[in-house]
């Protein structure tokens, strides 16, 4: 385990910034046939993440220098600030109701879901994440309670939500 | 610390406007220089709040100077996101010391009617949190505020009747206020029975999105002498910043509690050796009710904050507008009143030091300024 990341020179830093950005016109397109025009942008940090959420997997970050596990994966481990070294690992995708609130004015492309159920979850690996509810009721008794993650096809997109845990 | 000096201020009443940004804020200039007796040739400085993207004009400081005939020694910019105005104090100041300017003027102006609160969601606040992983669930400055309300009751910290009394404080202030958008009382129970918004705040609980416009002039001290009383010194600005854009990277931390606001205000009172007992007003940031408890805890006053200290005598956010960029400028302006005695019926007697503080609530930053009454 490598805590203190190489510091490369100007020349090498501007040369593996262009050679990364080479691989990733092709991950670009790639994201752009799985998602299309809009949210989720591309990023080189979450291209995995996106490419597996489409196929049902919901996964956290985790640094290949420090091991450190973060939410959502990016370019720069949070710790360590290693470049490049994200690996997904599988999330057991459940955590308790950290607070939710019910939203009656929202945006106007969420407008046909509301009232919307929101909750702020706090994932067993120990990172946050703010999501959707489904198929329950806004009640202050949620606070608190077991969720599990759920991937979704809603308003045309594939979604991480939750759902409480049975 | 350079100590700034403001010798003039004037904001627009809180409404809607269907005057563009440029007539609002001449007419602001103009008026804040007559307030400060600062003549045409003595303002050389423009600092403005970037305008939001449906504004008409961009370029505001070089635009405005130009149609109001000044020549200028300095023009900048700030996103009053970035805290603009309390960037912009400090520019100012640096400038006048540094490069010889008798004047500058700071302002904004914002007609934030133009822009519905669904659109304002879909494009504006979507991208104030992770545009990717948090945005498109609907997240908004209301959604993050009732989540951190919500936990505040789960953990008997405040119940929803403290959330609508802090409403009802608020409306009471703003009554005396000319310049406040809403001047009617309102009741708990009347707070309690408006709409739900964002659970548990309801529509009483929330400021109306308004237009509004402000302008403050900063002098150099040989032009502070002429008019000595009318002057207020910016004395300290403290800075916090925790972390977290939103949404905690990490399980546990709360949403209610504020450490930004307690480092801010830590460092503005060891600029100045003054304490908690020496704040006379404090003008908060509050968009939604429940933010006032949050907000004046974090500071580090006392739950019942309201019975020692004169809070938002404005009115605030919730009963006076938010015409967001314009916002702080009036907050300044409540300020710049009470420490004059210029407050009429709703001047604290004993205003001597004021505060406003710029809380960003989880967006996890925070700016604390204290102003005095200048002593020659």
């Amino acid at each position: 385990m490598n805590s203190q990341p190489e510091q490369l020179s100007e020349e090498a830093f501007a040369v593996r910034v262009r050679e990364r950005e080479k691989e990733a016109r092709s991950r670009y397109e790639a994201h752009r046939r799985t998602w299309g025009e809009g949210v989720p942008h591309f990023s080189e940090g979450t291209f995995e993440f996106w490419q597996r959420l489409a196929e049902g997997q919901f996964h956290i970050g985790r640094c290949t220098q420090c091991s450190h596990t973060y939410f959502p994966p990016r370019v720069i481990c949070p710790n360590c600030w290693a470049a490049d070294a994200v690996e997904l690992v599988a999330s057991k995708g459940t955590g308790r109701i950290f607070s939710y609130t019910v939203a009656h004015r929202v945006a106007n492309s969420l407008q046909s879901l509301a009232p919307l159920l929101m909750v702020c979850i706090d994932l067993d690996e120990g990172v946050r994440m703010f999501t959707w509810l489904r198929g329950a009721q806004g009640d202050a008794q949620l606070v608190g309670k077991r969720c599990r993650v759920s991937i979704e096809t809603i308003l045309g997109r594939i979604r991480f939500v939750a759902r409480l845990a049975e | 610390m350079n100590h700034g000096m403001i010798a003039g201020s004037a904001v627009l009443p809180i409404g809607t406007y269907v005057q563009p940004e440029e007539d609002m804020i001449m007419r602001c200039v103009v008026a804040a220089a007559r307030d400060a007796g600062v003549s045409r040739e003595e303002l050389r400085g423009a600092i403005a709040m970037t305008p939001r993207p449906h504004s008409l004009q961009n370029y505001q400081p070089a635009h405005v100077a130009t149609r109001l005939g000044l020549k200028l020694d300095l023009l900048a910019e700030f996103e009053v996101s970035s805290f603009g105005i309390n960037n912009a104090l400090r520019l100012a100041a640096n400038a006048i010391l540094e490069r010889d300017i008798p004047a500058i003027a700071i302002f904004a102006a914002n007609r934030e009617s133009l822009v519905p609160t669904s659109d304002f969601f879909e494009h504006r606040t979507s991208r104030t949190s992770d545009a990717n992983f948090v945005g498109p669930y609907g997240m908004a400055p209301i959604v993050w505020n009732a989540l951190g309300a919500r936990e505040m009751i789960a953990a008997g910290e405040a119940t929803e009747r403290e959330f609508a009394e802090v409403s009802v404080r608020l409306r009471r202030n703003a009554i005396d206020n000319p310049l406040a958008y809403f001047r009617k009382p309102v009741t708990a129970d009347e707070v309690l029975a408006s709409r739900m918004v964002a659970e548990p705040l309801r529509l009483l609980m929330v400021c109306p999105r308004t237009d509004g416009a402000g302008a403050l002039i900063l002098v150099r001290e040989d032009i502070a002498r002429r008019a000595a009383g009318r002057v207020v010194v910016h004395s300290a600005q403290g800075w916090g910043h925790d972390g977290d854009n939103v949404i905690a990277e990490r399980a546990g931390r709360s949403m209610f509690s504020l450490p930004a606001s307690t480092l801010a205000v830590e460092q503005a009172f060891r600029q100045t050796g003054l304490s908690h007992a020496d704040i006379d007003v404090v003008e908060p940031w509050v968009p939604f009710s429940p933010m006032e408890p949050m907000v004046m805890r974090g500071i580090g006053f006392p739950r019942n904050y309201w019975e020692a200290t004169t809070v938002s005598p404005s009115g605030g956010l919730v009963a006076r507008g938010h015409p967001t960029l314009a916002t702080g400028f009036y907050s300044l302006h409540e300020i710049v009143r009470q420490l004059r005695g210029e407050a009429g019926t709703r001047q604290s007697p004993k205003a001597r030091t004021a505060m406003t503080v710029s809380e960003t609530g989880n967006f996890n930053a925070c700016v604390v300024d204290i102003f005095q009454r200048y002593q020659r």
